[in-house]
């Protein structure tokens, strides 16, 4: 059916031309669990965030082998520092 | 990809902002739709009064829980843009939302309260890049802006958060509630400054896309 002619394609020159838009993924049991993370009760103690800046090349071994592990950032970097701090 | 905007705040213009950037989108032949997930579903109600023959903005209402994650994602797969309407509030559904988007559009009103409020919108924001483990782009939007010293003092607070302040705002013009109660968008409606402001908006927002485009290519 055809559309009712609104007056508007005079007007839809002012809207740019159109932008591609990349199809993104969602992982929706990662998405779900991030939300639990960020609500669980852990979160009760005052925390404080830190940064540290690694070599590309540390950071990519990182990255891999917090994936084959299963593991988040903050997971395994909480569990190294406190290794540390109670040695 | 997905647009969320939330905030923190009730009444800062989150459903007029997503309204009207789906409206700009449909007339640029994205597919796009509205997943309204607000308690007062005000965008399921402004869609029932679009009319059928302007372009489509088909909005969905969900609830929070385990499926919400997943009716995004099978929308995020049959539309280009996927807007979400968020809910004024600190809960899990606030954190999901923010953790789906790809692009996350914060409406504030200059005002001390809204600064107040926004500090710990920032936290939970920070918790989510967090947990996620990559930046959220995301870009605060100035609504019912003014120029007086206290709307460029909260442009400036909000700069010095590091998270982006688009450099479009909207003004407090009753073309928004005239429009919405006709299910349209001010790109739709009589009022040529109102369209314009929407007009620089949509502009900003697809700035940012390319931004989230090149950054994606890499």
């Amino acid at each position: 059916m055809t559309k009712k002619d609104t007056g508007l394609k005079s007007t839809l020159s002012s809207l740019g031309p159109k932008v591609p838009v990349k199809k993104t993924s969602i992982d929706v049991e990662k998405t779900d669990a991030a939300t639990k993370n960020i609500h669980s009760e852990k979160k009760t103690s005052k925390t404080y965030r830190q940064t540290v800046d690694l070599t590309e090349d540390t950071f990519k071994k990182f990255k891999i082998k917090l994936i084959s592990e299963g593991k988040t950032m903050q997971q395994a970097l909480s569990e190294l520092i406190e290794d540390y701090v109670s040695q | 990809m997905i647009i969320s905007v939330t905030s923190l705040k009730g009444g800062v213009g989150k459903s007029t902002v997503a309204q009207n950037l789906a409206v700009c989108f449909a007339h640029s032949e994205y597919s796009v739709c509205i997943v309204d997930v607000d308690t007062n579903q005000s965008a399921l109600r402004w869609s029932g009064l679009r009319d059928e023959e302007l372009p489509a903005v088909p909005v969905y209402g969900l609830t929070d829980g385990m499926e919400l994650s997943k009716n995004i994602k099978h929308l995020n797969q049959s539309h280009e843009i996927v807007i979400i309407d968020g809910t004024p509030s600190l809960s899990q559904v606030t954190s999901k939302i923010i953790l789906l988007a790809d692009l996350l559009i914060i409406p504030i009103l200059p005002s001390g309260l809204d600064i107040w409020a926004t500090e710990k919108f920032i936290d939970r924001y920070r918790d989510a890049e967090q947990q996620k483990e990559e930046t959220i782009p995301a870009y605060f939007l100035i609504n019912q802006n003014q120029t007086t010293n206290l709307s460029r003092e909260v442009k400036e607070v909000l700069e010095a958060t590091g998270i982006s302040v688009f450099n479009s705002s909207l003004r407090n013009r009753i073309a928004y509630r005239e429009a919405v109660i006709k299910g349209l968008g001010v790109y739709e409606y009589k009022d040529e400054k109102a369209k314009a402001e929407m007009v620089e908006l949509f502009k900003d927002v697809k700035n940012a896309i390319k931004k989230i485009n090149k950054g994606k290519s890499k």
